[in-house]
């Protein structure tokens, strides 16, 4: 991060109130993070929704694969040993078939272009 | 060039060329460097983690030529790379993340506590917080904001970086406006 040539310089650049600020953000980041996951409990079942609304509800259970398809795009969920993941879509970005696998209640995938959330119950 | 044409119409006082002629320029800059991060492949668990390269020259032109030109140069940028590369939900999320980060590191500027990386920190994390608003709202699922939990520490890390680049760009790359 620091340009060995110029340390006094690089110094100078970060004020103690920077420090301050970051060290605020991470730890309040930090440990909403952890008190999130401590309260996640492995997930039954996935919702599906489309625009807000609830189109499938799926147990997690039964390995299985959902077809969406709607006016925006179409998504292949893919349920697999407890988790949920996003194999196909024709969406651009594909942010959604590189999100990881979900199992934990109250995570989701999303994929913004297409409207679709899948959520862990 | 093209966004030099259109920055012209923006403000064509005489006085003002140099501005508006830097404005263009890095206009530029900032859709190359957009391009550039788009190139590289991150992959990671929650959508939304990236460095925010555009995000060094929002925080120069802010510093050397004002938050008007700030704001013109960054909606510049997301709207001409969202019709050349990306589509309208891009723009849409773009726009709102730089619009709540260009006015957060505004106001954090002008308190003058902080230095660039303070800054530049705000913005990041701002900038993600603006567009996983719209995200929620746009998909009527506020579940969406924990991914704030993960964004605001990957978008500190990020701003961090991106704030002692800047500061070290400012300090040895002269502008004569």
């Amino acid at each position: 991060m620091s340009d060995k040539t110029d340390s006094n310089s690089t110094k100078n650049i970060i004020k103690k109130s920077d420090i301050i600020l970051i060290a605020a953000i991470l730890i309040v980041a930090i440990l909403l993070f952890i008190i999130y996951r401590a309260n996640q409990k492995t997930g039954l079942s996935v919702n599906i929704y489309t625009s807000g609304e609830l189109v499938e509800t799926l147990s997690l259970d039964k390995d299985r694969e959902y077809e969406v398809d709607t006016e925006y795009g179409y998504n292949k969920v893919i349920i697999e040993d407890g988790s949920a993941y996003v194999v196909s879509a024709d969406c651009p970005d594909k942010i959604c078939v590189s999100h990881s696998p979900i199992s934990k209640t109250g995570e989701t995938i999303i994929c913004l272009p297409h409207k679709l959330v899948v959520e862990v119950k | 060039m093209r966004a030099n044409h259109d920055k012209k119409d923006i403000k064509n006082k005489p006085s003002n060329n140099r501005k508006t002629a830097l404005c263009g320029v890095m206009i530029a800059l900032a859709m190359v460097l957009s391009y550039l991060e788009s190139l590289i492949p991150f992959n990671f668990a929650v959508p939304g983690i990236k460095l925010g390269l555009a995000n060094m020259v929002t925080i120069i032109a802010m510093q050397r030529l004002g938050v008007k030109q700030a704001c013109a140069i960054s909606a510049g940028r997301i709207i001409l790379s969202g019709i050349l590369f990306g589509n309208i939900a891009v723009i849409i999320y773009s726009l709102a993340g730089a619009a709540l980060s260009i006015a957060v590191m505004w106001l954090v500027g002008r308190i003058k506590v902080f230095s660039l990386v303070g800054i530049s920190v705000c913005g990041a994390v701002s900038h993600n917080l603006g567009q996983l608003i719209v995200a929620a709202l746009l998909m009527e699922n506020t579940k969406i904001l924990y991914y704030m939990l993960v964004l605001a520490i990957t978008g500190t890390i990020a701003g961090i970086v991106i704030g002692i680049v800047s500061s070290i760009i400012m300090k040895n790359i002269k502008f004569n406006i």
